[in-house]
């Protein structure tokens, strides 16, 4: 177990070195999520009184689309620069290398919410957060879902003509889960209004979070064979 | 398994020759009529598409995993044609039942956790043929395609839950669960969903036999040019 742990830290932070020579992948990614913050503005006019039920929503949105894009460029990165046969070939547990690259795309939106979070705040005149630890906690476990489910999905449809397209399709569907509960949660943690069904979702959304990673977990040896 | 499906077309054609005409007329004549009018007579088929939709969805879960373990092709066949029927059956209720809602309740659509599941369905499926689409001769696709399938398969039991969730919080327009019905609309009911699961392998059992029959096309042309 902590030599799996370790190898699969050792592979996450492979991808972070090379990220950090250029910091492409996150610069584009979060920016991006600033984008939506604005977008929304434009498409809804959105009031500062009608700001605490919109923020939510539009964060989600914001990490979704951000998220898939970063994830498919890295995974695109990873097909063309041949990293990812070359992390196939190393002689550790298959599994290893999807959780590993989970992590660090775990890191990168984890960054990325870090700086969109606060922006979104502002741009749309939250008072305050009366919950920060439950908003805190809701975007963890829905990113944690997406990112599993998105890791997969990124890496098999890299190799694709139309995987930019491709990947979005395919993945949103699944994230029905993620995108209610993530936004109830979250709503609930600005709200300061913690209803019965708030601990009905984080359980939801564990149950998504652990499944989600076992299962391409489970499989992802017969994806990389060729 | 796949060959006694085939073998079994046939049978399964006939028997719905027979069926379907059965459950037309106990949709339309013996089945008594409601006071919401003709529409409500939808229903029957509604429930047959539905079930038809559900049952092939199972079965691409079912076909590709027995593709991840024994790697035959012919599962992943059996898999692709399961979804498009899968995605034919599902679009047809959807469609059904959009028809039957506007009379009934008076909208084309409402977020009620069953069409929010049966809608999420409908896009997982689809993404899975655009998948299977592109796979052609693409091995590793194509073990993608099965781990897709199981992952969705997995993932509409708790779309299922969160849609509940979901509406909770909201006033409920439509009371889950449907009212009780008098014996005879659901012996038609039933009726229609006998009739339909062979109509349903029927078509299955077809398109397998066309799978098959691409694949020696594809055998005889190779071995005719290198003769």
């Amino acid at each position: 177990m902590r030599e799996y742990l370790r190898v699969v830290v050792a592979l996450a932070g492979k991808d972070v070195l090379l990220e950090r020579k250029s910091f492409e992948t996150l610069v584009a990614t979060a920016s991006f999520a600033l984008l939506v913050a604005l977008l929304f503005h434009f498409a809804f006019d959105v009031s500062s009184a009608e700001g605490a039920r919109f923020f939510p929503g539009a964060l989600w949105i914001a990490i979704l689309f951000s998220g898939t894009i970063g994830m498919a460029r890295s995974a695109r990165a990873d097909e063309v620069d041949g990293r990812g046969r070359g992390a196939a070939l190393a002689p550790v547990d298959r599994s290893a290398i999807f959780v590993g690259k989970c992590l660090y795309h775990m890191a990168l939106m984890a960054v990325v919410e870090a700086v969109a979070t606060p922006v979104f705040v502002a741009a749309f005149a939250l008072r305050g957060i009366a919950l920060p630890h439950l908003v805190i906690l809701g975007l963890f476990l829905g990113t944690w879902g997406f990112v599993a489910l998105g890791t997969l999905l990124a890496g098999a449809t890299a190799g694709e003509r139309s995987t930019g397209l491709l990947l979005p399709v395919v993945l949103f569907p699944l994230l029905a889960p993620v995108a209610l509960g993530g936004v109830a949660i979250v709503s609930a943690g600005v709200a300061g209004e913690v209803a019965a069904s708030t601990g009905s979702w984080i359980r939801l959304l564990v149950v998504f979070d652990v499944l989600f990673t076992a299962i391409p977990a489970l499989f992802y040896d017969s994806l990389l064979e060729v | 398994m796949i060959q006694a499906l085939i073998r079994a077309k046939k049978a399964m054609g006939y028997l719905s020759l027979v069926l379907v005409p059965v459950s037309l007329y106990m949709a339309f004549v013996y089945a008594p009529e409601e006071a919401t009018g003709v529409f409500q007579r939808i229903f029957y088929y509604h429930v047959a598409a539905a079930w038809n939709g559900y049952l092939f969805i199972g079965l691409v879960a079912v076909a590709s995993l027995m593709y991840l373990i024994r790697k035959d092709e012919q599962w992943n066949d059996a898999a692709r044609t399961a979804g498009e029927l899968g995605v034919l059956f599902i679009t047809l209720t959807l469609i059904l039942g959009s028809l039957w809602a506007r009379p009934a309740w008076n909208v084309w659509w409402t977020w009620d956790p069953r069409l929010v599941t049966t809608l999420i369905l409908w896009f997982i499926y689809v993404a899975y043929l655009l998948i299977q689409a592109g796979a052609e001769s693409n091995q590793r696709l194509k073990r993608f395609a099965a781990v897709f399938a199981i992952v969705g398969f997995l993932d509409i039991p708790l779309v299922h839950y969160s849609a509940i969730l979901w509406r909770s919080i909201h006033p409920n327009v439509i009371r889950a669960g449907d009212p009780g019905m008098p014996f005879e609309m659901l012996l038609a009911m039933i009726a229609s969903v006998i009739a339909f699961t062979p109509l349903g392998l029927y078509l299955w059992g077809q398109r397998l036999e066309v799978e098959q029959l691409k694949r020696r096309v594809e055998k005889l042309k190779e071995s005719l040019l290198w003769t």
